[in-house]
This record gives C-alpha cells, structure tokens and sequence, in this order.
C-alpha cells in the first residue's frame, strides 16, 4: 500500500465549519479579557488545591511550634509542682543542686 | 495558507478590530479544523480555536515584521489543544460528554462512515504523531514549516510522520483494501 492510497482515503474526512458567531464570541473573550484586572501575582500559586494544603499545613506547623516555645516553661522553678519522687521531679532537684 | 502582509500585522499590533476581523477571516476556518482534527469534538474545537485568537490578540505586541501569522496560529492552537486532551484524561466524565464525534459536512452515510474510521485511528496517535499528520494532510504544510510549530527537526517531523502513517495504514486496512 502506498501512501497515495492513504492520503485519498484520509481526505475524505471533511472539514466543519466555524459557528456562525465566532468572530463575535472572540470579541467577547478579548474585551472580558481586558476588563478582568490583572490578578496579583504572587499569591497565584494558591489557588492550586495541592499548594494550598501544603502551605497550610507549613503554616500551621510554624505557628505550633513557635506558639509552642513562647508557652513552654523557660525556667526550672515553673516545674517545681512536680512531686520530688517523680522521675522528672528527682531530674528537677538535681538539676537545681 | 494565505500570505499576510507587514501591513496587516502593523495594523494588528496597533489594535485594529478591522485587522483582527480580517485575521480571523483568513485564518478561523483552518484553525477551527486543525482543532477539531486533534480533538476530534466540534464544540471544544470551537472553544479552543476561539480561545487562540484572543491568545494570539493579547501577544500581539510581541509580534515582529516578517512574522508568520499561520506559524504562530498553530503553535498557539496545538499548546491549547494539547491542554484540553491534558484535562481530558484528569477529568475523564468530563470527557466522557465531549467524546470524539464522527461529524462531518456530508450527509452521505458511506462518507460519514469513513470519517469517523479515520477520526478514530488518528484519534489513537500520540499528540506529537497526531499533529504531524494533521498539519501536513490537512493543512499542506511541510516538514519545515511543522518543524517550526513543534520546535523540533524536520527529521522529527519525518519520523513522526512516517510512524504515524504505519500506525494508520494498520488501523484503516479495511478502508483501503
């Protein structure tokens, strides 16, 4: 089989035409296009579902842990409640020795 | 395809509707076709071919002397219909109600018959393969000028061409006996 064969037989699936209001449509697609404001930028990314959950899960890990220290005890004497039979009491009094 | 002047295009950079309507009267018909060729769907091949205009508006500016409108039409519609088919296979009930449909200008059942055979093996090509074919069938282009809108070699574009055609010869025996 040649490919004269094949290029008759592929030209007989026929064109279509265009709608009738096409160049209309364009027009229509081009002014919206110009009247949409340009979006941001920089939080464009966002609005991608899979970066957005990451980012707040990023975001929500920071504040822990920064919320985390700022709530932790800063000093031994904060801890002293603790029972001295305690591990973590008999850790305390002898840290303070 | 129709040769476009430096005017035309001055003309187009300045924001001429005129211009544009003219542009689109030279040129809707083969970008329409070449859509619905690679997605086999009238309405998406309208939607596309539509969206490539208004593309092809808004970078109009970048648009120098001595450039190829049909060049730069085709390598906008082919970005945008591999797009679609990209969608396509992320949404596939989607594209279950815009399926491939075997229209054609004829009535003639035998004529509408051999359109869809041909629809749906091009339809099985790869989206390089399938673009390769469709340019060069159906719009007379040749391997430099396809070469130029899928950035690759005119060796490329040979090889493409030749696969795809195996492929099609394989797929339409029944047509051609």
């Amino acid at each position: 089989m040649n490919d004269f064969k094949l290029d008759q037989l592929l030209r007989q699936w026929r064109d279509v035409e265009p709608r009738g209001n096409f160049d209309e449509c364009v027009r229509r697609r081009i002014r919206q296009a110009e009247t949409i404001p340009a979006r941001s930028g920089w939080l464009d990314w966002l609005r991608q579902p899979a970066l957005a959950i990451v980012a707040a899960v990023v975001i929500g890990l920071t504040a822990g842990t920064i919320g985390g220290l700022q709530s932790a005890p800063h000093s031994s004497d904060e801890l002293q409640f603790m029972a001295p039979t305690t591990l973590a009491g008999a850790y305390l009094n002898m840290e303070a020795k | 395809m129709p040769v476009v002047d430096d005017k035309l295009l001055e003309q187009l950079r300045a924001g001429d509707e005129v211009a544009l309507a003219e542009m689109m009267r030279q040129y809707r018909h083969a970008i329409v076709n070449f859509c619905y060729r690679m997605l086999g769907n009238t309405g998406d091949a309208d939607d596309v071919a539509q969206e490539t205009f208004v593309r092809f508006y808004q970078a109009r500016h970048r648009l120098r002397p001595g450039a190829k409108l049909s060049t730069w039409l085709f390598t906008i519609a082919r970005n945008l219909c591999f797009d679609r088919l990209r969608y396509r296979k992320r949404h596939p009930t989607e594209a279950l109600e815009t399926a491939p449909e075997p229209v054609t200008l004829s009535n003639d059942v035998s004529n509408r018959e051999i359109g869809a055979a041909i629809a749906a093996a091009i339809a099985q090509l790869p989206e390089d393969q399938r673009t390769a074919v469709v340019l060069a069938e159906y719009h007379g282009l040749n391997y430099a000028e396809i070469a130029e809108i899928m950035k690759c070699s005119g060796k490329s574009v040979e090889a493409r061409l030749y696969r795809a055609k195996q492929v099609l010869r394989a797929q339409l025996r029944s047509w051609l006996a």
